[in-house]
């Protein structure tokens, strides 16, 4: 393992803390390895210990400001640095671009804050699956019995148009079968009936067109529902 | 080294590394000087550097040295109170220990 290496490794490691502390600590190690002179980086490196112990040590500090007198055990425990595969597209050598303050690029591997996520995500299904679970049933329950309801009520227009013209027609039929009793009542009863046929093909035709424009977009709003959820999913993922 | 260092007691020797050079010293040097006396490992001594910046007992400042920046830290009026406050205790400390070990005081 190089000093970049292991520099960039421990940067890596440091993540998951703020800023401030990440720029003091990688200064410090920068400083460190200069001061100890290129010859030395292979000596350095081993008497430092790997990158995840160093990392330990920074964290551990960060908590207590003031020193209280628990021990803090200085035990050499060196191990083997864990070799990383992991290739990162950022190295500084010589040049402390960490003077000016600039933090680390982000990577997006932090593996403390995906295992955060994770938790969180197992903590809020599990509130969430006895509270949720009716909610969501409720909501999709209700949703389907307005949108059937509005369906049908729309069906019963058209069927309600077109028993007007079948009443219509039959009304018609019965006049012109009245004639021979009572001219006058039966021509009443056949322009009543051709009245109602008639607007009852009007009606039909007006329902039907109803429905051609309604029908389509409920069935849109429908599937756009039965999406969002799984788009939303998508979008978080 | 049979006996371990506490948090408390590295702090104040570190803090009295640092108080001895008057320009202020850097973290490498440092480290090495505690380790002519302690068996630390060389990645304890920047938390406590840290922790010790934090509650103003050692400033920093960077300097000029071949053509680089690094890093110094100095001790500041506070540190030195700090300091003479851990010299005491310890001279307390060391003595009844030592009373102990020497035999001389009745427990």
């Amino acid at each position: 393992m190089t000093r970049n290496e292991y520099l960039t490794r421990l940067a890596e490691l440091l993540q998951d803390i703020p800023a401030e502390e990440r720029v003091a600590a990688m200064e410090y190690y920068n400083d460190y390895f200069d001061d100890a002179g290129g010859e030395n980086e292979q000596q350095v490196i081993r008497e430092l210990g790997s990158p995840e112990q160093v990392a330990a040590e920074v964290k551990a500090g960060l908590g207590k400001t003031e020193s209280k007198n628990e021990e803090a055990s200085h035990t050499e425990t060196y191990r083997d640095p864990v070799n990383n595969d992991r290739q990162t597209s950022y190295s500084y050598g010589n040049n402390p671009q960490y003077r000016n303050g600039n933090p680390m690029p982000e990577t997006k591997e932090s593996w403390i804050s995906n295992g955060w996520k994770i938790a969180l995500v197992v903590l809020l299904v599990i509130i969430l699956i006895p509270v949720g679970g009716p909610l969501v049933v409720f909501v999709i329950g209700t949703l389907f019995g307005l949108i059937v309801a509005a369906f049908f009520i729309f069906i019963a227009l058209v069927i309600v148009a077109i028993c007007l013209v079948i009443v219509g027609v039959i009304l018609a039929g019965n006049g012109i079968l009245a004639i021979g009793t009572s001219f006058a009542a039966a021509c009443v009863i056949i322009g009543i009936g051709l009245i109602l046929a008639a607007i009852g093909c009007a009606a039909t035709v007006g329902t039907i067109w109803l429905c051609t424009i309604v029908l389509p977009v409920m069935y849109h709003f429908i599937v756009n529902l039965c999406r969002k959820p799984f788009q939303k999913k998508g979008g978080a993922a | 080294m049979v006996f371990n260092t506490g948090a408390a007691l590295l702090d104040a020797i570190v803090l009295a590394v640092v108080s001895r050079e008057n320009e202020g010293t850097y973290g490498y040097k440092i480290t090495q000087d505690v380790r002519k006396v302690l068996d630390v490992s060389e990645s304890t001594l920047y938390p406590v550097l840290r922790r010790l910046q934090k509650n103003a007992y050692l400033e920093v400042y960077d300097r000029q040295f071949d053509g680089r920046n690094r890093r110094y830290y100095k001790v500041t009026d506070q540190g030195i109170v700090q300091l003479e406050k851990y010299r005491v205790e310890w001279k307390e400390y060391a003595k009844k220990i030592s009373d102990i070990f020497e035999g001389g005081v009745k427990l």
